[in-house]
């Protein structure tokens, strides 16, 4: 009987100990990510009162699997991943995005032996040089230069160029543009000017030739079953919760100033882009 | 002229097949060198070296020892199962199966369990336990045939004794020697599965390097050099019991997916979504598949056997440059020196060595080849040298570089040309995974496919991938009947 009582408790333990957990894709700085992101699912446990924990990916696709087989309920995505995301799991929503994603750009860098200078078009002789994306799920790093590469040339990046490359990420690009081994590379324009804060980037081997139009970017997107899985009003607390943040150390995190509220609908532009080039 | 048909003969004209066909592939292959200036990178990874850094990693220990535990257990039950299946691996059934379970990838079969069992330890287990199954299966196959026994009295009896005391005892040494030499392979693959995901060191070493935390990197790296070159003092087959038994303990083994996700990934997503359309049509499916085929099969089959092809040739000639230094008999006390370089060399994963290749002589298939080339042509090299250390030398030979040309590199070519034969399967399979250099491999299109979560194109490359590497296998097992290579111990 004893042991029954203990099997019952345990087993309704287990029903309340149910985790929030969340991910974020591995796109700024990657190390100590766990440490970083633990402070974050602490904030989140005191604000929402369930226990939060956050799960490292390792790259966008792993996250987008991982939201939608229910493994993280939350998750900070890139435009591009959100997107999917969302395509892939239903009644899922954008609920909140940095002040700086709703006018995200891309940075177009040139090693100094090409001799490009900044313009404000694109400058056609790019064709001429060897060219490197970032990861091919970014997309700041991807979806968007790819867009206006085809914009300004109409036909696809490796028509267009001597030679295209997938870097792996903007750290990665920036670094192998810096030592020529790519001519020219696209990169997340708060990476780039991280690595320049950071000392990493010397601006007489390497420099921004052109800088793309806006474009809306990252966001927290949140399924749809939460509210039946957690409690009826849960996904507008988790909206309040990262709206309210405030800490400078938490924010750094992403590294956002603040957030803001967001749709589905805000990210429409990436979608259709993301359809045309088929990789959606 | 008299021809006369001899062993040797056979050789050269084998030798002058793979030169001649590697030096018609790097012709064609695209290799062009830019001009880059990669000194101050190159300054960083060499500082990283000099002052490695392990404190700034979470989890180290924990990494550590998911890496030794995937590889015991998947090392383990691969080994078992090898051994149960090397008597049946003259059914032509079963050793086309082991040839299709090992052309694919660790990675791409991790990939997969990823998508069925989430970040969980089953998938990293079966990841490795799945390839080096087929792997084991044909080895023990080959070692079992060369039983000092007559193999005619046992192949038709199947009985367990027959099998055990006829087959496996007689062996033993051999086995146990090759499935040791097999771990450090799986150390490795368990390793890269990191870079996926699953919590092993390859998670860390890749951040830290496309981070450009060289200290971190180096620290990492040189952890893995002490791992591998202190294999001998910390596995033996006591120990396996014990970490096996610590390895079930410590690893979380529930999968991390719901049932329902599982029978979704089978029954939906790796189903060619134009077959899933409510009414079935049949141009449309046409239509994708050909756009498969004409925009990524054909081109990227081309370019993996352009890169293999080369590679192999590029390899072969590091191999043979590189034993004699890890050879004891030619190089006295040095050896060990030339051990280390070895290590070095075929622990660093190929990814990493492209990739500082690539800094210093930019973007082309070069440094994939050269990645490929470097990492085998060091097992090799190993292999031979360990080969070469236990042939029986007369007390009046000759020393040092006479030693070296008249009777070691003659007498050990043989499992040198068997050695090349087994490796172009495993650069094929590796050549995959180097498409990130932008080289347009069929592994650059099964990543782009998981990338995009497109299961259903993944899975169709990963079977050409798997089809490709079983059709060179059958090509590379006639020759090797030609040659009468059976007979060589092959590892």
């Amino acid at each position: 009987m004893k042991y029954l009582l203990l099997c019952c408790l345990l087993f309704v333990s287990s029903i309340n100990a149910q985790t929030f957990t969340f991910t974020a894709i591995p796109d700024e700085d990657e190390s100590r990510l766990r440490s970083r992101f633990d402070k974050v699912a602490l904030y989140l446990t005191e604000q929402l009162g369930v226990d939060v924990k956050y799960v490292p990916v390792k790259s966008y696709s792993a996250a987008i699997s991982a939201f939608r087989n229910n493994q993280v309920q939350l998750a900070w995505f890139g435009g591009l991943s959100g997107v999917k995301a969302r395509y892939l799991v239903e009644g899922s929503r954008a609920i909140a995005q940095g002040s700086e994603d709703q006018f995200f750009k891309t940075y177009f860098i040139a090693h100094h032996s090409t001799g490009l200078t900044e313009q404000a078009q694109l400058n056609k002789d790019i064709a001429k040089f060897t060219f490197t994306f970032g990861s091919k799920g970014s997309t700041s790093g991807r979806l968007m230069p790819e867009h206006f590469i085809r914009q300004t040339f109409g036909k696809s990046p490796n028509k267009v160029f001597k030679r295209v490359g997938f870097s792996g990420d903007h750290s990665r690009t920036i670094a192998q543009v810096q030592s020529g081994a790519w001519q020219i590379g696209a990169v997340n324009y708060k990476v780039w000017h991280n690595e320049l804060n950071a000392g990493k980037i010397d601006l007489s081997k390497i420099k921004v030739i052109w800088t793309t139009p806006t474009y809306p970017d990252y966001q927290w997107t949140i399924r749809g079953d939460v509210d039946q899985q957690f409690s009826p009003d849960f996904s507008q607390r988790v909206q309040k919760a990262l709206l309210d943040m405030s800490e400078p150390s938490l924010l750094a995190s992403f590294p956002r100033q603040k957030f803001v509220p967001a749709t589905n609908d805000d990210y429409e532009p990436i979608k259709v882009i993301a359809k045309a080039i088929k990789l959606l | 002229m008299i021809t006369v048909d001899t062993t040797a003969r056979k050789y050269r004209l084998i030798s002058l097949f793979i030169a001649s066909l590697g030096i018609i592939t790097l012709l064609m292959a695209d290799i062009e060198i830019s001009a880059t200036d990669p000194m101050d990178e190159l300054l960083a990874i060499l500082a990283g070296f000099i002052s490695p850094d392990l404190s700034q990693i979470d989890y180290l220990a924990e990494a550590l020892l998911t890496t030794v535990f995937f590889a015991v257990v998947g090392i383990s039950i691969a080994a078992t199962l090898g051994i149960f299946l090397a008597p049946l691996h003259h059914l032509p059934l079963i050793s086309h199966f082991c040839a299709f379970i090992r052309s694919i990838h660790e990675l791409f079969w991790a990939l997969i369990f990823l998508q069925m069992f989430g970040l969980s330890s089953i998938t990293g287990v079966l990841a490795i336990a799945i390839p080096y199954t087929g792997i084991f299966a044909r080895v023990y196959s080959d070692i079992l045939e060369q039983s000092p026994l007559d193999r005619r009295h046992w192949i038709n009896d199947t009985s367990l004794s027959v099998w055990l005391y006829t087959g496996i005892i007689p062996c033993w040494a051999a086995i146990a020697q090759y499935t040791r030499y097999r771990f450090e392979c799986g150390l490795r693959s368990a390793a890269i599965l990191g870079f996926i995901g699953l919590p092993t060191l390859g998670y860390y070493l890749e951040t830290a390097f496309s981070q450009g935390q060289y200290n971190e990197a180096a620290g990492l790296l040189l952890l893995f050099f002490a791992m591998i070159a202190t294999l001998k003092w910390w596995l033996n087959i006591r120990l396996v019991l014990l970490y096996l038994i610590a390895a079930i303990v410590y690893l979380p083994w529930q999968s991390q997916l719901e049932f329902k996700y599982l029978v979704r990934f089978i029954t939906q997503d790796i189903v060619p979504q134009p077959l899933l359309e409510p009414t079935l049509n049949l141009s449309h499916l046409s239509q994708w598949f050909g756009d498969l085929v004409s925009g990524q099969i054909l081109p990227g089959i081309g370019a993996s056997l352009l890169l293999s092809v080369s590679a192999l040739l590029c390899c072969g000639v590091i191999a043979l440059l590189t034993w004699p230094l890890a050879s004891r008999a030619i190089i006295g006390r040095g050896y060990i020196l030339g051990h280390g370089l070895l290590i070095v060399m075929r622990s660093t994963p190929e990814i990493i060595l492209a990739f500082v290749i690539m800094l210093i002589i930019g973007p082309s298939m070069l440094p994939a080849i050269l990645a490929l080339a470097l990492h085998n042509g060091a097992i090799i090299g190993y292999l031979l040298a360990h080969r070469a250390d236990t042939v029986p030398l007369r007390v009046d030979r000759p020393n040092g570089l006479n030693l070296w040309a008249y009777e070691l590199q003659p007498q050990i070519y043989p499992s040198f040309i068997s050695l090349i034969f087994y490796r172009f399967e495993v650069i094929l399979r590796e050549s995959a995974i180097l498409g990130m250099l932008g080289v347009t491999t069929i592994g650059f299109y099964i990543d782009s496919a998981f990338e995009a979560l497109f299961f259903d194109v993944a899975l169709i490359l990963i079977l050409v991938t798997a089809a490709l590497n079983m059709l060179v296998n059958s090509i590379s097992l006639r020759l090797r009947r030609y040659l009468a290579l059976d007979r060589i111990l092959t590892a």
